[in-house]
């Protein structure tokens, strides 16, 4: 697929095409990790995580692409995996993979925001499937609380959305949590 | 409690839209004197942007299976992919294996012809010593995964093994008689010699084959193996890669850049010592679309 129809693809909600079209940029990736001491694991990890980015740029109003899709996810991986070497090791400041140029700011503020969203999701994770499950359905399907209390086992409209409303409860607390231990960490 | 989630429900209705317009001022004039209020706001701003995240994992998962599977079921991925279908790896030693100091006068009683390097423009031919096939590994991508399969050079061998039961007690508290798995018995080197090892095991060498190989670029796919021979140098280094059955160029070539391209194994040993051992793989290539050049891997 190319580029245009990929984004089309994305647009259209074929997730599953664009997705399996975008795996032929892992290898690189995959390269790109193993030759700054990481694994494949890791850079398959760091390639969904592009993937995740990219899907939701592509679906936001009037997103077009300025470089092709490649350069696109390989410029957010080196910048996740640079991320992860730091927090490794954090003497590594001041590195640069491979001496590529740093990425523009608007690349930057992107994965500023992504790694907040990468972490509340990481939060909502936790909270096992059934939350999550409860929480997607909501937010993401728009499915109504009749039906979703109907397809999860709940007594009722009531009861799933309490359920909901307990659950983003709790995974605000853990969130909070994370950010927490994340700051003491950079601090 | 009860607060806190009257208060959640409130800023779950104003992100969703669902206020009226007093409501909607009405909040937001709370917003600008509550900064918990703004904060728990913001909060479930970037939840919910984590609810979308996570929503889009199963489709990346899945895609994932996909492009694994597209190498091997081609009408999923539409591309042109390079299979390894059966990677074996068989062990040869060299007679210094076991007696150095015998081997340059010992006489040459089995040889395999390993290298037809062109190595400086001169053909290289060296010759390796069969001495005892150590271990030989065979491995046949079915259902989706490597399996191990007995080498049927030594069935013969394995029949012996079955004599040799050993008793399992299992989690329910049966207990089995059952044999060693063929692969465990073909493992059993003598304790004093020591296959070498490419680091992180053979899934790992299987997954660097498998990151590393590239369908060479040609107009017609073949099917085909390419035996490939190389040398474990006692210091973990390959060296004399060479071609022991060819394709063709293009194949051979690729089947030879990934075996230079290998990182150091831990080499092989003999009573402590590490000793260079010669390695011969088959590397099958298998291309969606090429006629079909080798009989089916059972």
């Amino acid at each position: 697929m190319s580029d245009p129809e990929i984004l089309q693809a994305i647009r259209d909600g074929r997730d599953h095409a664009a997705f399996t079209a975008l795996y032929v940029h892992l290898p690189k990736v995959i390269r790109l990790v193993k030759a700054n001491s990481g694994g494949r694991d890791e850079a398959k990890d760091i390639f969904q995580d592009a993937l995740v980015i990219f899907h939701r740029k592509a679906r936001t109003e009037g997103f077009t692409l300025t470089s092709s899709i490649s350069t696109f996810l390989f410029a957010i991986c080196r910048n996740l995996w640079r991320e992860e070497l730091r927090r490794r090791d954090r003497s590594l400041t001041d590195w640069k993979l491979e001496g590529l140029p740093d990425e523009p700011a608007d690349l930057t503020a992107l994965l500023a925001r992504e790694g907040e969203y990468r972490t509340a999701e990481q939060a909502l994770r936790s909270l096992g499937e059934k939350c999550l499950e409860v929480l997607k359905r909501f937010y993401i399907l728009h499915e109504p609380l009749t039906q979703i209390a109907r397809a999860l086992g709940f007594a009722g409209e009531g009861a799933a959305k309490t359920r909901k409303y307990k659950c983003l409860e709790e995974a605000r607390r853990r969130y909070r949590q994370l950010v927490d231990t994340n700051t003491i960490q950079h601090a | 409690m009860r607060k806190e989630l009257e208060l959640l429900e409130l800023v779950d209705r104003y992100l969703n839209g669902g206020l009226n317009d007093a409501e909607r001022a009405a909040f937001e004039q709370r917003l600008t004197d509550n900064a918990d209020l703004r904060a728990m706001l913001e909060d479930q701003r970037v939840l919910r942007e984590g609810i979308a995240r996570a929503a889009l994992r199963p489709a990346v998962t899945k895609a994932y299976r996909a492009h694994r599977f597209g190498k091997w079921k081609p009408w999923l991925g539409g591309a042109f992919m390079v299979v390894i279908a059966v990677v074996g790896i068989d062990l040869w030693k060299r007679t210094s294996f076991e007696a150095p100091q015998e081997t340059e006068q010992k006489e040459i009683t089995d040889t395999v012809p390993i290298a037809n390097e062109p190595a400086d423009g001169q053909p290289r031919t060296t010759r390796y010593e069969v001495d005892t096939i150590v271990d030989t590994v065979y491995k046949v991508f079915r259902n989706g995964r490597w399996e191990t399969t007995p080498n049927p050079m030594r069935e013969s061998e394995a029949q012996a093994d079955t004599a040799a039961a050993v008793i399992l007690q299992d989690e329910h508290g049966t207990v089995r008689s059952t044999t060693p798995s063929k692969t465990e018995s073909t493992m059993a080197v003598a304790p004093t010699e020591t296959r070498p090892e490419f680091p992180g095991g053979m899934a790992a060498f299987y997954a660097f084959l498998e990151a590393n190989i590239r369908h060479p670029d040609l107009e017609k796919p073949v099917n085909g193996a390419v035996e490939v021979g190389f040398t474990i140098n006692p210091d973990g280094r390959v060296v004399d890669a060479a071609i022991v059955k060819g394709l063709n160029e293009a194949y051979n070539a690729e089947a030879l850049r990934v075996i230079r391209s290998m990182p150091r194994w831990k080499p092989g040993t003999a009573n402590g010592k590490s000793v260079p051992c010669r390695l011969q793989m088959p590397m099958e290539f298998r291309n969606p679309g090429a006629g079909s050049d080798s009989p089916e891997v059972k």
